[in-house]
């Protein structure tokens, strides 16, 4: 499809195919429901797993098939409060759903009296109800403050739904961004994601309209869509809730993304060690493929288009989308000289867009709530929210939504719960190994693409306590630095492993006067004059560091 | 590069198999590698060679490019392979006692293959489960919030042979 048309089609358009689908996912759900009284959603995202979760989904179905009771257990993904992890989510009709947390295995038998109404929900101890005022003597919303203080559109279903099951994806609005897009031009279609202002939530913030143009301006065909899942920074772990969670609203960004650049070809590209992000897109998959929202002829329109999904084998490189390219092309993970850009000559040397997994799932709502709607989300910093990973020295560790331009202090302390010890917060690590030390002076500062200071980067932040020992830490993370990079430019593979030398003779109390001005230097250097971004902001950490701390060895008066 | 001398095994007649339904791309070429890994635990020598014949390229690409993703293995690991995870969510949480830890039960330091070769131990740069650090991965599975104890507990119980399932990754 070359030409800025709407699809053609034969049928019914897309909107009327879509209710079709909507309708039998009805019907079938009303079978299907028949006799179940509930259902228990076990949270189990890789988080959830690691803490048991697949042990406590086994104790419940064996609980259930030992009461007789008719009630379905279901893995869903986790809901970001990673720190209460095993949750479980009963749901019932007509009632709020009820969510208990740290379950342990031990609890299965009560929570399907529970769940059959033998007992109430509130004999059961650690549990809250997803409406704002308390019920049946749980608590509400209001008393959940990592939850309340969140503004959840990405991660409103997670964990309360079953996240391959694609009749329910469609019954809770999936897939409408989609017909509404199939009925406009591409054109018009990049246009409404221009006026939304979207940007690359992968770190770069590019504006994702002006990509999808300049791919779709390129002309030559085929091009192709790749969706950049390879999530492998240290301390992110975004994506991966998104695809466990919520599948089918990654795919239907994607088939928007390639309606609007005209691409029939997508890789999904899904970081090696995120088996279960794998596993339910996978699903997710097919299930859209058997009811002809993938393949050929979408929505009964003459679009058409096919995903495949590849996996990685680590390497942080990778994620850097020309080495992501390289890597689907069956070449080491290296970085590509740009020009030319991916838009224009990408994979096999045809335009290519990449897009993050978290600007992709905002699509559909864009599409089908529209671009103002999109812009009102966010603040005057930026439009729409932000996915923000959470870990180090807080109380409630997890993944929070907020909008765009969200003070540190509102994420670190009202919905995080601050440093739980009591110490004093020292400093927060934003935007990955490669990001910045922040000083707890900052606080009130804006989760902001082009704040300064706080380097937002893919979205997360690593709390530090005063008892950290700072000097360690940017040792630690250039190690990290130096020992990823790919070898291909002189700056980042000497540069950022002189840097790390030094760092480790300053550590083992060898420091010398000349320390703080090396360091500075190789950093400005490799900064300037590597070839990608892991080179490029490798010096971060040690720069913020000197900037805003004194680290021992390193005082600048040397 | 050894000649293959002896027959193949199970795992390498299974492997082969999926291997030749593989389209003859280059594009197939990581596809293909982590298949190995995950049928034979390591990219073998004959896995290279197998690979490169049926992609058409020479057995020199095929090791650049199995040797430059940290991921895949070119030598056979220990029965159990057993990851630390030291990224800074889990250092805060106190992965560095969790490793000593298990370097001193198992007698190895970590890169370390115990000498009956029941386990490896390696470090991970994050297991990507920040919140609910500490993570050790073991046989391809994470486990979170661990103390010492319950690491080398866990690791204790590990059978001498594989796990079922396990990939080696």
């Amino acid at each position: 499809m070359t030409a800025n048309t709407r699809p053609g089609w034969s049928g019914a358009p897309p909107a009327q195919a879509l209710e079709a689908l909507v309708a039998a996912a009805r019907r079938r759900r009303a079978r299907r429901g028949r006799g179940e009284v509930a259902r228990l959603l076990v949270g189990a995202g890789d988080c959830c797993q690691a803490v048991g979760a697949a042990e406590v989904a086994e104790a419940l179905r064996r609980a259930a098939a030992a009461q007789g009771a008719p009630v379905a257990v279901v893995e869903a993904g986790c809901t970001g409060m990673c720190h209460a992890d095993v949750q479980v989510t009963l749901q019932r009709r007509g009632q709020p759903d009820v969510t208990w947390d740290r379950v342990e295995p031990a609890q299965s038998a009560a929570l399907l009296e529970i769940a059959v109404g033998r007992r109430s929900p509130a004999s059961l101890a650690c549990a809250f109800v997803w409406s704002a005022e308390s019920s049946d003597g749980l608590p509400g919303l209001a008393q959940v403050p990592f939850l309340t203080g969140q503004r959840r559109v990405l991660l409103e279903p997670m964990g309360r739904v079953d996240p391959i099951d694609i009749a329910e994806a469609l019954l809770r609005g999936g897939y409408r961004g989609l017909a509404r897009a199939l009925t406009l031009p591409p054109d018009a279609v990049i246009e409404e994601i221009r006026r939304a202002g979207l940007s690359g939530r992968g770190g770069a913030y590019f504006p994702t309209a002006v990509k999808w143009a300049a791919c779709r301006g390129a002309g030559r065909l085929p091009r192709y869509l790749v969706v950049n899942a390879e999530e492998g920074e240290p301390g992110v772990f975004k994506d991966r809730h998104l695809l466990e969670g919520d599948p089918h609203r990654v795919i239907e960004g994607l088939l928007i993304a390639a309606y609007a650049i005209g691409a029939e070809q997508v890789f999904v590209y899904v970081n090696g060690l995120a088996s279960v992000s794998r596993a339910r897109v996978a699903g997710a998959l097919r299930q859209a493929e058997a009811r002809g929202l993938l393949g050929a002829s979408i929505l009964g329109t003459d679009f058409g288009c096919r995903v495949e999904v590849r996996e990685g084998a680590g390497g942080y490189v990778l994620g850097e989308e020309t080495a992501l390219l390289e890597s689907i092309e069956g070449r080491r993970a290296m970085p590509r000289l740009r020009p030319p850009h991916a838009v224009e000559a990408g994979l096999w040397g045809q335009p290519t867009t990449i897009n993050n997994v978290e600007t992709l799932a905002n699509v559909p709502l864009i599409l089908e709530r529209g671009a103002a709607w999109f812009v009102d989300l966010g603040t005057p910093h930026g439009p729409g929210t932000k996915l923000v990973a959470v870990s180090g020295d807080v109380a409630r560790a997890g993944l929070v939504e907020v909008p765009m331009g969200t003070p540190l202090r509102h994420v670190l302390v009202d919905l995080a719960g601050g440093v739980p010890t009591g110490r004093a917060l020292q400093a927060i690590l934003t935007g990955g190994p490669s990001g910045n030390l922040v000083p707890a002076d900052l606080l009130d500062a804006p989760l902001a693409p082009r704040h300064p200071a706080v380097l937002l980067g893919s979205g997360n932040l690593v709390a530090l306590d005063e008892t950290r020992d700072l000097l360690d830490v940017v040792r630690r993370l250039t190690r990290f630095n130096a020992e990823e990079s790919c070898g291909k430019c002189t700056p980042c593979r000497e540069g950022v492993n002189r840097m790390w030398e030094i760092l480790e003779r300053v550590a083992g109390g060898g420091a010398r006067a000349t320390d703080r001005e090396n360091l500075g230097y190789l950093g400005d250097v490799a900064a300037a004059a590597s070839i990608c971004g892991l080179g490029k902001m490798a010096p971060n950490p040690v720069h913020s560091a000197l900037r805003h701390f004194t680290l021992p060895g390193l005082r600048p008066e040397g | 590069m050894p000649p293959h001398d002896s027959l193949p095994s199970v795992a390498e007649t299974q492997l082969a198999k999926r291997l030749g339904a593989l389209p003859r791309e280059r594009t197939q070429l990581l596809p293909a590698l982590l298949l190995a890994q995950a049928h034979l635990g390591y990219v073998s020598d004959w896995a290279v060679e197998r690979i490169a014949s049926h992609l058409r390229l020479t057995v020199n690409d095929v090791e650049g490019v199995a040797t430059s993703y940290p991921e895949l293995r070119r030598r056979p690991p220990g029965a159990h392979v057993v990851r630390v995870c030291t990224g800074l969510p889990c250092w805060t949480a106190g992965s560095e006692r969790v490793l000593a830890a298990l370097e001193a039960a198992l007698r190895v330091r970590a890169g370390e293959t115990t000498a009956d070769g029941r386990v490896t131990l390696e470090e991970i740069a994050c297991c990507f489960v920040c919140a609910v650090a500490p993570a050790v991965e073991v046989d391809g599975r994470c486990a979170g919030r661990l103390t010492p104890e319950a690491t080398t507990a866990l690791v204790a119980q590990l059978g001498d042979a594989p796990t079922a399932g396990a990939d080696g990754r």
